[in-house]
């Protein structure tokens, strides 16, 4: 990991050039790591202020509701049980709006590791991600719908055939948790070709068809590479954010009581995080470059950036 | 109850709870910042625990809840948009 480092392309002016951290932009990235920071404290500061009207008065504050034992956290979850739970729904919409507005960030990051994107200014990189909003949205919502429709589908499937077996023996058991597990991972698969699709839809700035036949040209020409370089990224990222969580709960309340600590150690995990989905993008964008950009004609595809000339339309006679 | 003065020490004092109010005299080298009424939880048959604290200074915002809420909204959301 390169820290520090100046990055640019070969004519760019040293005016172009961008602070790097690995070979990403340091700028992209710390876009997208303070958009979810600020996420993060947005969704937490109701429960935060929630918390601190429960237990705010006592000398050790908030700590009291890490004891052993629990009597102060179940007294809060009780006296706060009926409002969080009538502030459910509207959490769940800040989290559909939250991840809506990610796209902006995350489509600047992707542009950023594209060729060229070291040496562009930021704004531009913002406004192209801005303008393939639409697209990006339609994405996110179809991937969503995809990734429930499968979680739900093998998770009852394989429900179903557990309790026509034999409700139990050791493999209806062994086939209740495989269920939902091969849901996740379906729902996995779903979420890394999505990924695939949004590289080309930005950094070619192609249709949505254009981007799928590159996509699919992607996963033709080496499928296993693919799914090895989002596996491992994947598998470290859970890692890291599995680690971060558990040691910040053992760092909180009692003796070794740390809330800076445990704060900096989440920071860390959520930038190690960004820094994956960085590097995850940056790989699948070398691979792009490395596909044969199809001719003019060759399914009627378009490779190079779309003029910007505007479309004209044919007044329909009724 | 636990008397907590500004210096960090802590006296305990008795309160047999027969009346609804009690004064209790203190004399300490600092003031007093905030009082428990059954530290230990002894009494947990209680409609409310929570009106058994009272401080000078209330926190505004519960620091410890605020970072893990704040993790616990980046797991959510590195579920529905990596």
């Amino acid at each position: 990991m390169t820290t520090g480092a100046l990055t640019g392309d070969g004519g760019a002016s040293p005016r172009q050039r961008r602070w790097a951290l690995g070979g990403l932009r340091l700028d992209a990235l710390l876009a997208c790591l303070g958009y979810r920071v600020l996420v993060g404290l947005l969704a937490a500061l109701p429960l935060a202020a929630a918390a601190a009207a429960l237990v705010g008065h006592h000398p050790r504050g908030d700590a009291v509701l890490w004891e052993p034992g629990g009597p102060w956290l179940v007294e809060a979850l009780r006296l706060a049980g009926p409002a969080f739970r009538s502030m459910a729904p509207y959490g769940a919409l800040f989290l559909l709006v939250s991840a809506w507005g990610w796209l902006l960030p995350l489509g600047a990051l992707i542009l950023s590791v594209g060729a060229g994107g070291s040496g562009r200014a930021w704004r531009e990189l913002f406004s192209q991600a801005a303008r393939r909003f639409p697209t990006l949205t339609l994405l996110l919502g179809a991937t969503l719908l995809l990734q429930s429709v499968l979680l739900a589908l093998t998770t009852v499937s394989v429900t179903l055939l557990a309790a026509s077996a034999s409700s139990r023996s050791h493999g209806a058991d062994a086939l209740r948790i495989a269920g939902p597990c091969l849901g996740l991972l379906f729902a996995w698969g779903a979420g890394v070709a999505h990924d695939i699709l949004r590289v080309p839809l930005l950094q070619r700035d192609q249709s949505l068809f254009e981007a799928l036949v590159t996509s699919w040209e992607l996963l033709r020409t080496g499928a296993r590479s693919v799914l090895v370089a989002a596996g491992w990224r994947t598998a470290l990222a859970l890692l890291t954010l599995g680690v971060a969580a558990a040691a910040g709960g053992r760092l909180t309340g009692g003796e070794a009581d740390q809330v800076t600590l445990v704060a900096l150690l989440h920071l860390t995990a959520l930038a190690a995080f960004v820094w994956l989905r960085g590097s995850w993008f940056q790989w699948l964008s070398r691979r792009l470059e490395a596909l044969p950009r199809r001719r003019d004609g060759d399914l009627g595809l378009e490779p190079g950036p779309r003029s910007a000339e505007p479309e004209t339309h044919q007044p329909s006679v009724g | 109850m636990a008397l907590h003065d500004a210096d960090g020490g802590v006296t305990i004092v008795t309160w047999d709870g027969s009346a609804e109010r009690h004064e209790i005299p203190f004399a300490g080298p600092s003031p007093l910042t905030a009082v428990v009424i059954d530290p230990d939880h002894r009494v947990l048959l209680d409609q409310d625990l929570t009106n058994n604290l009272r401080s000078v200074e209330p926190r505004l915002i519960a620091p410890r809840v605020l970072t893990h809420g704040a993790f616990a909204a980046q797991l959510a959301l590195a579920l529905v948009a990596p």
